[in-house]
């Protein structure tokens, strides 16, 4: 195999639907720890997302944010589809950014001592 | 022998169900084991992506049935009342943080991994046979995998913290 053939198969760009499936992941738990906080902060939300009482706001959370990721995920790989191959490649890399970025991030905004600083704040 | 089957048939439902929450949980972390030595392979043989998409898919449906049974097991550590784990753990100030911080932080973080595995597995899918071409996807899975592995273990970790201070039963 030729350098530029080994080069060509070393560097398979991510398809849409992958790309796409970053960008929801990332939205979708970034959405799950801003809802937490507005849940935390004002009762009208809790209560909106408290429609399965024995289980109580925690289901309105999980549901919410695996619809966004199935929202966002369809939006995204709607609008990569038409993308030319050099924008795709800057998704890519936009999008992988972001997924690890609001990856580690979730683990912090999920902590209530962290996510209380930003609760004090509204409730002012 | 006759005091053991006994004993487990006289289970409550939900002590049956927690039993089951463990043992499914122990089923992902093995799953989990399964799909970092598949994420390392797919260059190696074959069959080891159609492998890696079967584990990847086995290892979602395990964690999202976990999540799943653990709304409605600890909905006990939920309920406001006298005697619920959530009442005996806020009762003192040396087990009230269990329940304001750690029960709080392992109900939110548990869904954090079926997130991270959801996106894991859509790539794979996505990408097929050009998978183990793509050097940067195979990173952003196996970093995806390796995070939702150690939140798992975090969840667990603060479950066995709160669950030792408050059984459920």
């Amino acid at each position: 195999m030729s350098k530029a053939n080994m080069q060509t198969t070393e560097t398979s760009g991510a398809v849409p639907g992958s790309i796409a499936a970053m960008y929801a992941g990332s939205a979708s738990v970034t959405i799950f720890w801003v809802l937490i906080i507005l849940k935390e902060s004002y009762e009208g939300i809790s209560n909106l997302l408290n429609f399965y009482k024995p289980v109580g706001p925690l289901l309105g959370l999980f549901i919410l944010a695996l619809a966004s990721f199935a929202a966002i995920y369809y939006w995204a790989v709607s609008s990569l589809g038409s993308a030319v191959p050099i924008k795709q490649r800057e998704h890519q890399i936009k999008a992988s950014k972001m997924f690890i970025s609001a990856s580690i991030l979730v683990f912090f905004m999920t902590f209530p001592p962290i996510f209380d600083v930003i609760v004090d704040l509204l409730k002012k | 022998m006759g005091e053991f089957f006994e004993n487990i048939l006289n289970l409550s439902y939900w002590e049956i169900m927690s039993d089951l929450h463990g043992g499914l949980a122990m089923i992902s972390l093995v799953l989990f084991g399964a799909v970092i030595i598949l994420l390392k392979s797919v260059d190696k043989f074959a069959r080891a992506t159609a492998w890696l998409k079967n584990s990847l898919l086995g290892l979602l449906a395990s964690l999202a049935t976990l999540d799943f049974m653990g709304l409605f097991i600890y909905r006990a550590y939920r309920d406001a009342g006298p005697t619920s784990p959530r009442s005996i753990l806020k009762s003192s100030e040396d087990t009230a943080w269990l329940h304001s911080t750690v029960f709080e932080h392992k109900e939110f973080l548990a869904l954090v991994p079926v997130v991270l595995i959801l996106v894991a597995t859509i790539i794979v899918f996505k990408q097929n046979k050009s998978f183990k071409n793509s050097t940067g996807l195979r990173k952003i899975v196996l970093f995806a995998v390796l995070t939702a592995l150690f939140y798992v273990l975090v969840v667990a970790a603060e479950a066995v913290l709160v669950t030792k201070a408050a059984p459920l039963g």
